[in-house]
C-alpha cells in the first residue's frame, strides 16, 4: 500500500529520509508513467530511456515542488514533455516527415514480439499510432488513464474544450480503423 | 474352453505354479443361497420393524442368524463405552477412572456457536489501509464510469476492448528497476588567489639588509677607518652609503645568510617548505572571513 503524496513529499524534504521518499514516489508512479510513455514511444527500450530521464528530472525538480498542483499532474507533465521531446529527436535524427513517422510507429507496433494482427487489442494499438501526436496523447490519457479533462488541461496546458474535441475526433478515427480492419 | 486354454498358457509363462493350483473356492455358502437370494432380499426390503423379519415363505430360512433384539439394543450399546477392566486392574482394586481435567460449564453446548461467531468475525474484518485507500478508489471508479459513458455515444466498440497492456515487457521490470539517484553536483570551490610575490626580490632585499647591517657594523667597529660613517646631511642631499653591496655580500658566508633568512620566513617561503601550508591558510581564510574582508586583505597585501 503506497503512502499519500503529501507524506511522500514530506519524507523527500527531510534530509535524512530524502532517498527513501524519492524511492517511494518512484515505486508508486513508475508503472503508470511507464505505460503512458510506452504508448507514445512504443518500444520498451525507448520507454525505459525516457522514464529514466523523467525520474532524474523529478529528483532535481522535487526540491522546488510546492504542491500547487497535484504531484500526479506534475509527474505526468514531465513524462509527456519528455516523450514528445524524445519523439522529436528521433524524427530529426531520421529526418522523416510526419506521415512517414506515423508509418514508422506502426512498424514498431508490428515489431513487438507479442503482436497479433488478428487481435482486437493490437488493432487498437495500430489505430492509435495512426493518430497525430497530440491527439494520440489526449486519447491515451482519456481512454487508458481515464484522466478528467480538467486535470488533462493542466498536464497538456490546453483548454478543456479543445481536449474534448480532440478526444472525440480521435475516438471516432480509432473506431473507424478497427471496423474497417475487422 | 478355448478361453481357459489361453488363460492357462498365459499363466504358464507368468506363474507356472498357479497352473496346477486348485481352482475351487475354499469358502462355503449356505445351502441354496443363490436359489433363495431374491426371496431373502425381498423379505429384508419389506421389513416393517427393524430387526423383525416378516414371515418368510415355507422352507426358507435366513442364511445367517442375528441375536434377538440386536438392532433394538444397538443404539443403546453404542451410546456407552464400556470400560474393559484389565486383569491387573482387577487385582489392584482401583476406583472407577475419572477425567482429571475440568471443563467450564456449558463449554460443549456453546462450542459450536462460538466457532461460528469467530468465523463471521474473520469474514467481516476490514483489510489494512482500506479506509485510507477508499476515497481514491471511489474517485477512480467514478472517472472510469464517466469515460465508459462517453465512449458509449462516441465509439461503443472501444468499450468492449480489454485495456490490459498487450505490449511485451521484460520479466520483473518494475520489481528490479532501482531509482537512479543522480550524484550530487560538485560546486567548484571559490578560489581566492593570493598575489604571487616575486620570490627573488625577497632574497635580494634580505641580502641587501644583511649587507648593510654587516657593513655598518664593520664601519662602526673598524678603528682603522677614521672616516665618519654618518656624514652630516641636509635635506637637499640624499643619504647614500658609500658602499659596494655586491662586494660586501661576497664577504658574508652562506651560513649567515641562511640563518638570517630562516628567522625571517615569509608565506611564500613557507609554501616552498610545506606545499599544503597555503591550502590550509586559504581554507582557514574561506571559513572564517567574509568576501569583503578577504578582498580588503588582498588590497592591503598588494599595497604592501
Amino acid at each position: 500500500m503506497h503512502l499519500d503524496d503529501h507524506t511522500l513529499l514530506q519524507q523527500f524534504h527531510d534530509p535524512v529520509n530524502k532517498e527513501r521518499g524519492y524511492t517511494a514516489i518512484v515505486k508508486k508512479y513508475q508503472e503508470k508513467l511507464y505505460w503512458h510513455i510506452r504508448r507514445m514511444v512504443v518500444q520498451h527500450e525507448d520507454a525505459n530511456d525516457v522514464l529514466q530521464n523523467v525520474f532524474i528530472k523529478v529528483w532535481k525538480g522535487l526540491e522546488n515542488f510546492r504542491e500547487d498542483s497535484q504531484l500526479y499532474t506534475w509527474l505526468y507533465r514531465i513524462a509527456t514533455n519528455e516523450s514528445l521531446s524524445y519523439l522529436d529527436k528521433q524524427k530529426r535524427k531520421a529526418s522523416v516527415s510526419l506521415s512517414d513517422d506515423e508509418n514508422g510507429m506502426e512498424n514498431k507496433v508490428r515489431a513487438d514480439q507479442n503482436f497479433d494482427a488478428n487481435k482486437l487489442e493490437w488493432k487498437l494499438q495500430l489505430a492509435i499510432q495512426r493518430l497525430p501526436e497530440k491527439q494520440r496523447l489526449v486519447f491515451n490519457l482519456r481512454y487508458y488513464d481515464e484522466m478528467p479533462y480538467e486535470q488533462m488541461s493542466r498536464v497538456l496546458e490546453t483548454s478543456e474544450g479543445a481536449l474534448k474535441a480532440s478526444y472525440h475526433h480521435a475516438a471516432k478515427k480509432v473506431e473507424e480503423f478497427i471496423l474497417a480492419n475487422a | 474352453m478355448t478361453n481357459r486354454i489361453h488363460i492357462q498358457n498365459e499363466l504358464n509363462t507368468v506363474a507356472p505354479a498357479l497352473v496346477h493350483a486348485p481352482v475351487l473356492m475354499p469358502y462355503t455358502l449356505p445351502t441354496h443361497y443363490f436359489s433363495h437370494l431374491g426371496e431373502w432380499t425381498e423379505a429384508f426390503l419389506n421389513m416393517d420393524k427393524p430387526g423383525v423379519l416378516p414371515n418368510l415363505p415355507d422352507g426358507l430360512q435366513l442364511p445367517y442368524a442375528v441375536p434377538n433384539n440386536y438392532f433394538n439394543d444397538l443404539s443403546a450399546w453404542t451410546s456407552e463405552v464400556p470400560h474393559i477392566e484389565t486383569a491387573h486392574e482387577k487385582d489392584l482394586n482401583l476406583p472407577v477412572k475419572m477425567e482429571v481435567y475440568t471443563v467450564p460449564s456449558g463449554y460443549f453446548e456453546n462450542l459450536a456457536d462460538d466457532i461460528i461467531s469467530q468465523i463471521h468475525q474473520q469474514e467481516n474484518s476490514v483489510p489494512n489501509g482500506y479506509f485510507e485507500a477508499l476515497p481514491d478508489f471511489l474517485l477512480q471508479k467514478v472517472r472510469s464510469m464517466e469515460v465508459q459513458e462517453e465512449l458509449e455515444t462516441l465509439a461503443p466498440i472501444l468499450n468492449n476492448i480489454d485495456k490490459k497492456p498487450v505490449q511485451s515487457l521484460p520479466e520483473g521490470y518494475f520489481e528490479n528497476t532501482k531509482p537512479n539517484i543522480p550524484a550530487p553536483a560538485v560546486i567548484p570551490a571559490k578560489v581566492v588567489s593570493l598575489p604571487r610575490r616575486k620570490s627573488w626580490m625577497k632574497y635580494a632585499v634580505a641580502a641587501s639588509l644583511v649587507g648593510i647591517a654587516g657593513l655598518t657594523t664593520f664601519k662602526v667597529f673598524d678603528k682603522s677607518n677614521t672616516e665618519n660613517p654618518f656624514p652630516k646631511t641636509t635635506f637637499e642631499q640624499p643619504v647614500t652609503a658609500n658602499v659596494d653591496v655586491t662586494k660586501e655580500l661576497k664577504k658574508l658566508d652562506a651560513a649567515s645568510i641562511k640563518n638570517y633568512l630562516r628567522n625571517n620566513e615569509t608565506s611564500s617561503e613557507k609554501l616552498a617548505a610545506d606545499p599544503n601550508a597555503e591550502i590550509k591558510d586559504i581554507q582557514y581564510a574561506l571559513q572564517n572571513f567574509t568576501d569583503e574582508e578577504l578582498k580588503k586583505h588582498l588590497e592591503e597585501d598588494i599595497a604592501y
